[in-house]
């Protein structure tokens, strides 16, 4: 999941400075609309993504320092023992504030910005707990390595534990939350889009290289205060480099990552126009359980808004969705699991651990969605 | 309106020119103390700002040795320890070349953006408002951008894209504002506004501090955390509040704070002599009008109200106008002040002294208290006026109150002394010093009178019967004009006093200079303003330096900072001078304690350190002293072997021998040389050549030894030039209290006048007699100035300055110009307050004297 928003995400932290932004008026925060944000950014120098590449693994699971932006996105749905339920999202952001790697005599000198936002909801105490961090690509404050695989931010991290991708470990300490699992991945990874590339408007290069886990084995333990649970469950792994991805007339969109009880894993991305229109360059992929994919178009899947839910901060976000593909016999109601799941970052957005139903009411799986320019 | 404040009125309406200038002598007594006490404050204030603003929320800070933190530290708190409120710091000073050609030294500050949100919010990266976006980009991947806080930006009229040439470490730099900050807490904005804040790799590029911070700020929950973030440093960074390197930098300027105020309280002194001399004068012309009064039957306490109301109204009205009169005087000042604190501790940007209510409402009610307090003996003498006097012409001052003054003049004088002696601190220096003054004047009149005894029979062989009457005529009169008597002798005491003094200090720091100097050509990069001491050199351009054509042999001078413990108490950082071929320079260091030989072996043998004076003072060394460094490798104890003068600057410093700083701070760079030229060359040529081995490496400075003692003397002499203001301004209100009180002397003389007059005497002898008075008079109280001025030169040099800079001077001297100023001084006033008076009786018609009393 989380291609093109988190795209729109980091050209709005990068671009600060560049262009007026609309302000917050409760409160300092800077807001960009995704198109001010792309259209801020000065693409020259950058590699695109305009046509389909040859991924290689390890190398791939490192840095792409050629390309603006990249991310390295986990989310998942953990649960203890007694069934006491959590959500976790854990994303490391590279961005490059200009194309040419300064040669200069401090350590300290960088044109990378590194920021990560980790989210922790739990669901018996009805709140989510989150925090943001950035850091300046230097001194070892924060980077990425391919072999063995390593990103971080601080002590935030995704480490390879053994000679592997997997086992990997997510680590993230916060003030009075924080995570430490193991992830093992049960399915080999998905390419998104046309053999990983991914279009995210009509316009060639508005596309980003997107590959996928999107069904982890994961266990470990979550803490809250002083608490410590020890959990399992299932995480997904998104991972997308891109240089710019979103079209000049995009405002933001609604995605989905869910992983079924019957095996199978679905993404789907629908971005939204100035206008409310869904755009046609929405799409998503069907993952089935023995691990094949395929990839779903606009008129594959029909997504109608059944809920919203007013932010006390502001906007107002859809909060249930009837989702059908009629092609693959499915017809789930996506819920949250909890209303309040809305970062209040830099960029403020909704990123929450959901449930899927079927239509009498059964729960049939779990996952993800976040929900992007509703300011 | 009541009969008693009616009679006031007139008796002050009918001697305007008494009331003018008493109220105009406590004006500028008040104008004087306020003026400094605003310049100093809004300079320590503005430092302390600019350090506060600086500080933001940090309670604490992470500093190393002598080359600072290693940045490496940052990365391992944040990543292993997951210390979050914590922000590392770059800093330094620059000096920026501005539009109008000047050069002001700003502060070079660099940050992480990032690391700032915790502990100055007005400086994350994402604190910036809508309409002045953040150019995040600019800021970190530019060398050479910089950000500044708005107001500044505006008082400077830079606006964003501005370039700017700036200086640091002899370097020239051109860094270009690409955004400004705005903090809604104007407080923050003022002590931002000589700042430039940079990325941080950009200080360690510009400021040459790669691989270092100079410290991280952090903010710690409690003392707990505290003890947890210690345990975890390595053992060659410490951490301090930030309250406690804050205060430290305050204390700085303490001593030269209380100087001034100590100047500016002696002008009030005087003026209060003045207020005093006033009321006297009206009780002594009113006694008649008393003694009715008293007769009429007012009471005694009735009369004692009257007189001190009517130095209460003088008083305010006086301070009324000091006021006004003292925020003009501040402004002229305060160019001087801060001057000289740019000069010896660090550049603040005072552009304007700010009134504070505080202050006005303090004086508002202190002065006027002085001068009821100077009015309370001319108050108790209008309750002695007995009925009787109305009948009766009593004398004014009965010989029991003479011994009574007498008694008073020794006490104080006794009490002053021991004050001064046995005492510790500035305040209490100055307490003894004013203690002892004031027994001195309250001496003068014994002192004049026996000047008029001894000057009777030269002046009556010269003079005749005038001359004799001239002598008799002090004495007679000394009840009225002893208190302007002792004003003057204050005056003229101060100026001899402050002349010494300064002379003196001048002379000593001459001498030290020429001996110190031995070497012919000294240089080094040009000094920032507050980073002059642990400037680097290039070590290209060192090489360069030390194979120079006609360089016979040279001394390296590197300096550098480190912390210093006693035992196990923190005495903070100290500065430290290593030089190598340190044979070549032993003359530089004049032991106090011990011989040159003695100290020079210790040195060379690097077996212990020297302390200069001011250091050894400040921390209590001495010769066998034991001291506690922090070493690139951790603590390490040295011994003090000797301790060496230095007038350089009150902090001080410790010479580390060679040995020593290889072995315990090898990564001090090369600050300066001491070049000896070899035989034929002119030092100033090798000079200019120097400067020219750094170009386009590093600005050098180099000066022949004398080139480099003129430029100290006039440092110096910058320097004083405060002191010599305020000595002027206390002498012009002795001036004035002098004036007052002769002239009040002359109206009591009319009748005489006319008594002389129709005697036969010509108009000749009339001036002669007036005017010989008043000199005689002036003479007198000069002839006492003299060695009680001496006396305040003295305290002032072997107490004063040791308490509040450590430096013993080695020579005192009383300057023969000095003197003739003080004598010129008595006689000008004496002659400007007896001529015109002496003029207009010589003109008056003699019936009219006479029928006047």
């Amino acid at each position: 999941m989380n291609g093109s928003r988190t795209l729109v995400l980091l050209l709005a932290t990068m671009s600060i400075g560049c262009q007026e932004h609309p302000r917050d008026s409760a409160g300092d925060r800077l807001r960009l609309a995704p198109r001010e944000a792309l259209s801020a950014a000065d693409d020259a120098g950058f590699e695109r993504a305009t046509e389909p590449r040859e991924f290689s693994f390890p190398v791939d699971h490192g840095p792409h320092p050629a390309f603006r932006t990249e991310w390295w996105y986990v989310t998942g749905n953990l649960e203890t023992a007694d069934r006491r339920r959590f959500g976790y999202q854990l994303t490391i952001f590279r961005n490059a504030l200009r194309a040419e790697i300064p040669a200069r005599e401090s350590a300290w000198a960088t044109r990378d910005v590194w920021f990560a936002h980790f989210g922790l909801t739990d669901v018996a105490d009805g709140r989510m707990h989150d925090e943001e961090r950035f850091s300046r690509g230097a001194l070892g404050l924060a980077g990425a390595r391919p072999d063995p695989f390593r990103v971080w931010l601080e002590d935030w991290e995704f480490t390879s534990l053994g000679e592997g991708f997997f086992p990997l470990a997510v680590r993230a300490r916060a003030d009075g939350f924080a995570i430490d699992l193991e992830l093992r991945s049960t399915r080999p990874l998905v390419l998104q889009g046309e053999e990983g590339l991914s279009r995210k408007s009509s316009q060639p290069g508005n596309a980003s290289y997107y590959y996928s886990f999107t069904r982890i084995e994961s266990s470990g333990t979550v803490r809250i205060g002083e608490t410590g649970f020890a959990v399992t469950g299932s995480s997904w792994l998104d991972r997308e480099w891109s240089t710019s991805a979103l079209g000049p007339d995009q405002r933001g969109w609604d995605w989905f990552a869910l992983q079924l009880d019957d095996g199978r894993d679905v993404m789907f991305y629908r971005l939204r126009s100035k206008d409310g229109r869904p755009d046609p360059a929405s799409a998503g992929t069907l993952v089935a359980a023995d691990g094949t994919h395929r990839t779903l178009g606009v008129d594959d899947v029909q997504l109608e808004v059944e809920a919203t839910w007013p932010s006390p901060r502001g906007p107002v976000y859809p909060s249930q969705w009837r989702l059908r593909v009629p092609g693959a016999d499915l017809d789930l109601r996506v819920r949250p699991v909890l209303a309040d799941q809305e970062h209040d970052f830099v960029v403020r957005y909704w990123e929450g651990a959901v449930d899927v139903l079927d239509r009498s009411g059964r729960r049939v799986g779990v996952g993800y969605v976040e929900l992007t320019g509703y300011d | 309106m009541n009969v008693l404040a009616r009679m006031s009125r007139r008796t002050y309406r009918r001697h305007p020119g008494q009331t003018l200038l008493s109220i105009l002598g406590i004006a500028l007594g008040v104008a004087v103390v306020l003026a400094v006490d605003l310049t100093t404050t809004s300079a320590k204030r503005a430092f302390e700002l600019a350090v506060d603003s600086v500080r933001g929320l940090a309670t604490d800070e992470i500093v190393g040795g002598p080359a600072g933190v290693d940045e490496r530290l940052f990365a391992r708190l944040r990543r292993a320890d997951g210390v979050r409120a914590a922000a590392p710091i770059v800093e330094g000073n620059v000096d920026v070349q501005l539009p109008d050609g000047t050069e002001t030294s700003f502060a070079l500050i660099g940050i992480d953006p990032f690391a700032e949100a915790p502990l100055r919010p007005y400086l994350a990266f994402d604190a910036a408002p809508q309409d002045e976006p953040f150019d995040l980009t600019g800021f970190l991947t530019r060398p050479d951008a910089f950000v500044m806080s708005a107001r500044s930006a505006t008082e400077l009229g830079w606006s964003i894209g501005h370039r700017i040439e700036l200086e640091a470490r002899g370097r020239v730099h051109e860094l270009e504002l690409v955004s400004v900050v705005r903090t809604d807490d104007p407080v923050t904005a003022r002590g931002l506004s000589r700042v430039l804040v940079v990325d941080i790799a950009t200080a360690q590029e510009v400021l040459g501090k790669l691989g270092r911070l100079d410290r991280i700020d952090v903010r710690l929950a409690d003392e707990a955390a505290r003890t947890r973030l210690a345990a975890r440093l390595p053992t060659d960074v410490g951490m301090r509040s930030s309250d406690e390197s804050r205060g430290r930098l305050a204390e700085l300027t303490e001593a030269f704070r209380l100087n001034l105020q100590a100047l500016s309280l002696l002008t009030l002194l005087v003026g209060a002599f003045l207020i005093f001399n006033t009321v006297s004068f009206t009780v002594v012309r009113r006694r008649r009008a008393f003694g009715i009064l008293r007769a009429l039957g007012v009471t005694r306490g009735g009369l004692f109200r009257l007189v001190t109301a009517e130095a209460l109204v003088l008083g305010t009205i006086g301070t009324l106008f000091g006021i006004g009169l003292g925020a003009v005087l501040a402004h002229g000042l305060l160019d001087l002040v801060t001057r000289t604190i740019a000069d010896h501790y660090f550049s603040v940007s005072v552009t304007s002294v700010a009134i504070e209510p505080l202050d006005v409402v303090t004086v508002l009610s202190v002065a006027p208290a002085v001068c009821v307090l100077a009015a309370l003996a001319p108050a108790w003498d209008a309750t002695r006026v007995h009925p009787r006097e109305v009948l009766v012409d009593a004398p004014v001052t009965s010989r029991s109150s003479r011994s009574r003054i007498s008694w008073f003049a020794a006490a104080a004088l006794g009490v002053g002394a021991c004050t001064l002696y046995f005492s510790q601190g500035i305040v209490m220096a100055y307490v003894g010093l004013f203690v002892g003054l004031l027994g001195a004047a309250s001496a003068t009149p014994l002192v004049c009178r026996v000047v008029a005894v001894v000057a009777r029979p030269p002046l009556s062989a010269t003079f005749g019967s005038i001359g004799a009457h001239v002598a008799r005529g002090v004495t007679a009169s000394l009840g009225r004009t002893s208190v302007a008597a002792a004003a003057l002798m204050l005056a003229v005491a101060t100026t001899v006093g402050l002349g010494s003094m300064i002379a003196s200090f001048r002379d000593t720091v001459d001498q030290w200079l020429r001996t110190t100097l031995v070497a012919d050509v000294y240089v080094s990069p040009p000094s920032g303003v507050s980073e002059r001491f642990d400037v680097r050199m290039d070590p290209a351009v060192a090489e360069r330096v030390e194979h120079l054509d006609g360089v016979a042999t040279s001394s390296a001078y590197r300096r550098f900072e480190t912390d210093a413990k006693r035992g196990d108490e923190l005495v903070g950082r100290v500065r430290c001078v290593a030089v190598d071929r340190i044979e070549h320079v032993l003359d530089s260091f004049r032991p106090i304690f011990r011989t040159r030989t003695e100290v020079a072996a210790e040195l060379v043998a690097g077996r212990s350190v020297l302390a200069s004076e001011p250091l050894a003072n400040r921390i209590g060394l001495s010769p066998g002293s034991k001291l506690s460094l922090r070493g690139a490798d951790g603590w390490f104890e040295v011994e003090v072997g000797g301790v060496i003068f230095d007038y350089g600057s009150e902090v001080g410093y410790l010479v580390v021998p060679p040995r020593i700083q290889q072995f315990r701070f090898p990564d001090a760079g090369i600050s300066a040389f001491a070049l000896f030229a070899t035989p034929g060359t002119d030092p100033e040529a090798l000079a200019s050549r120097v400067e020219r081995a750094g170009a386009g490496v590093q600005e050098l400075g180099a000066r022949s030894s004398r080139g480099l003692r003129e430029a100290s003397l006039e440092v110096f002499d910058r320097t004083f030039r405060v002191t010599a203001a305020l000595r002027f301004l206390c002498v012009l209100v002795a001036f004035l209290g002098t004036l007052s009180a002769l002239m009040s002397l002359q109206l009591e003389r009319r009748r005489e006048v006319g008594v002389l007059r129709a005697l036969g005497a010509t108009t000749r002898q009339v001036m002669l007699w007036i005017t010989g008075q008043t000199a005689l008079l002036a003479l007198a109280a000069a002839a006492w100035a003299i060695p009680i001025g001496t006396a305040i030169g003295w305290i002032l040099v072997h107490v004063i300055n040791r308490r509040s800079f450590g430096w013993t001077l080695a020579s005192f001297e009383v300057p023969a110009s000095v003197i003739g100023e003080a004598l010129a001084l008595a006689v000008v006033a004496a002659l400007l307050a007896g001529l015109p008076t002496a003029l207009r009786f010589a003109r008056e018609s003699i019936t009219a004297a006479l029928r006047e009393s």
